[in-house]
């Protein structure tokens, strides 16, 4: 390993950490769960890194590489998340439930990251995954779905359903505070 | 509003054709329905991207010296399996020692905590298990609070296909969103999610294909209710079943129903 090929990945490790860290962050569930699959994902990324060279799509190889390590992460503790089938939401009653007038957008652009981290965390995991790479990596519907391993249309599917279901869920907690 | 139904996601992720973005934003301008979606997603979708987080210096530099440090030899996980030192001492290993130990009994004190707050601690049900009682159906509380932890954690124990179809709840407006078949505290189950008309995880059912351990007939009691740190848990002997969820009524109608 040459001082050089260490130095580039180096940098396009350091150029996605904060990506990596935000991802492991709404994935795991403790702080102290995501600084090891941060750090299990960096040592992944260079072994490939030193066996295949630099890929080329380095943003999208990292995040992968970080969610199969995620899911991976269930199969050692041999539980999977909840959501194994398709829910066929019926819109109609979150919408109906959280009319337009009266919701105080302002309170809920207000509110602290960590409240609204804390309400993420209570999104299904697939909802989640989607919702991370739509939303944190700037992915496009095709890519997640890419790196997700499912279709496009599987990926707006959980990504807007998991908008609603956070929308609702933030109104609630403005509603109580 | 849906005889076909507007791609609102697409919309909303910004990846529509020019023509049809503005087809959705004449839209928007009639249809009440489509507008609150919109408006409902956006919030959500604003918020979402305000969760973005920056690496702690300690994580930063804890990553690039695992990278510097080894040529880590394959299956050098950070994890509590972490069984392979290299030749020069680690400050890693020191402070992952630390972290685990730390880790270990948070997990003990945190589970108990969570218990009683209801929040995530994100550890296996095994890993601390509440002293051993059980209720008047026999069912170790070891158990519950394994049930009790997946159900909050929105997980299912195992990996395995239900090869079961699951007991229909239709008609109490439940269907069935995730099945699994694993190990409950040691105790083989085969775990039934269930969900109502908005796709909210209501309730999880899980049934044993043997007797649940520990179930014995205290008084002889076929059925039995209890609140447990705020969950509704509902046990049956006859057709050994737990069913775990906050809506005390619905549990008890679902256990009505399936007993």
């Amino acid at each position: 390993m040459t001082q050089g090929v260490t130095a580039g990945f180096e940098d396009v490790l350091l150029e996605h950490l904060d990506m990596l860290y935000s991802l492991s962050r709404r994935l795991c569930d403790t702080s102290q769960d995501a600084e090891d699959l941060v750090q299990d994902t960096g040592l992944s990324a260079w072994r490939a890194w030193q066996q295949h060279g630099a890929p080329n799509n380095p943003k999208a190889w990292m995040a992968t590489i970080c969610l199969n390590h995620a899911r991976s992460r269930w199969r050692r503790r041999d539980t999977r998340p909840a959501e194994t089938l398709v829910a066929d939401v019926e819109l109609d009653h979150t919408l109906n439930a959280h009319p337009g007038p009266g919701v105080d957008v302002e309170a809920i652009a207000n509110l602290e990251a960590h409240a609204v981290r804390a309400q993420v965390a209570t999104l299904s995991y697939h909802q989640r995954e989607a919702i991370c790479l739509m939303d944190l990596c700037g992915f496009t519907a095709a890519q997640s779905a890419a790196v997700l391993g499912v279709s496009r249309n599987t990926v707006l599917s959980r990504t807007h359903r998991g908008h609603l279901a956070l929308a609702a869920l933030l109104i609630d907690w403005t509603r109580t505070e | 509003m849906n005889q076909q139904p507007w791609p609102l996601a697409e919309y909303l992720a910004g990846e529509l054709g020019p023509e049809e973005h503005a087809a959705v934003d004449d839209h928007l301008v009639e249809c009440d329905d489509c507008w609150r979606e919109v408006q409902l997603a956006r919030l959500g979708q604003s918020a979402a991207a305000r969760t973005a987080q920056v690496t702690p210096d300690d994580v930063r530099r804890r990553v690039i010296h695992a990278v510097r440090d080894g040529n880590s030899p394959p299956g050098h996980h950070s994890h509590l399996g972490w069984t392979a030192p290299s030749a020069r001492p680690h400050r890693r290993v020191r402070v992952l020692l630390t972290a685990v130990a730390a880790v270990l009994a948070f997990a003990v004190v945190g589970f108990g905590a969570g218990l009683t707050t209801g929040q995530h601690t994100g550890r296996r049900a095994e890993v601390s298990r509440p002293a051993a009682s059980t209720t008047s159906t026999g069912v170790q509380m070891g158990t519950v609070a394994a049930a009790l932890s997946y159900y909050r954690q929105g997980m299912l124990p195992g990996t395995g296909i239900a090869s079961t179809p699951a007991p229909d709840l239709r008609t109490l407006g439940l269907r069935v969103t995730g099945a699994s078949n694993g190990m409950l505290a040691a105790q083989p189950v085969t775990a039934y999610v269930y969900s109502d008309a908005r796709g909210t995880r209501q309730i999880y059912v899980f049934l044993s294909v043997t007797v649940f351990q520990a179930l014995t007939p205290h008084g002889g009691a076929p059925t039995e209710t209890r609140t447990v740190q705020g969950y509704t848990v509902f046990a049956a002997t006859r057709h050994p079943m737990l069913i775990v969820g906050l809506d005390h009524a619905l549990v008890t109608r679902v256990g009505t129903h399936l007993t």
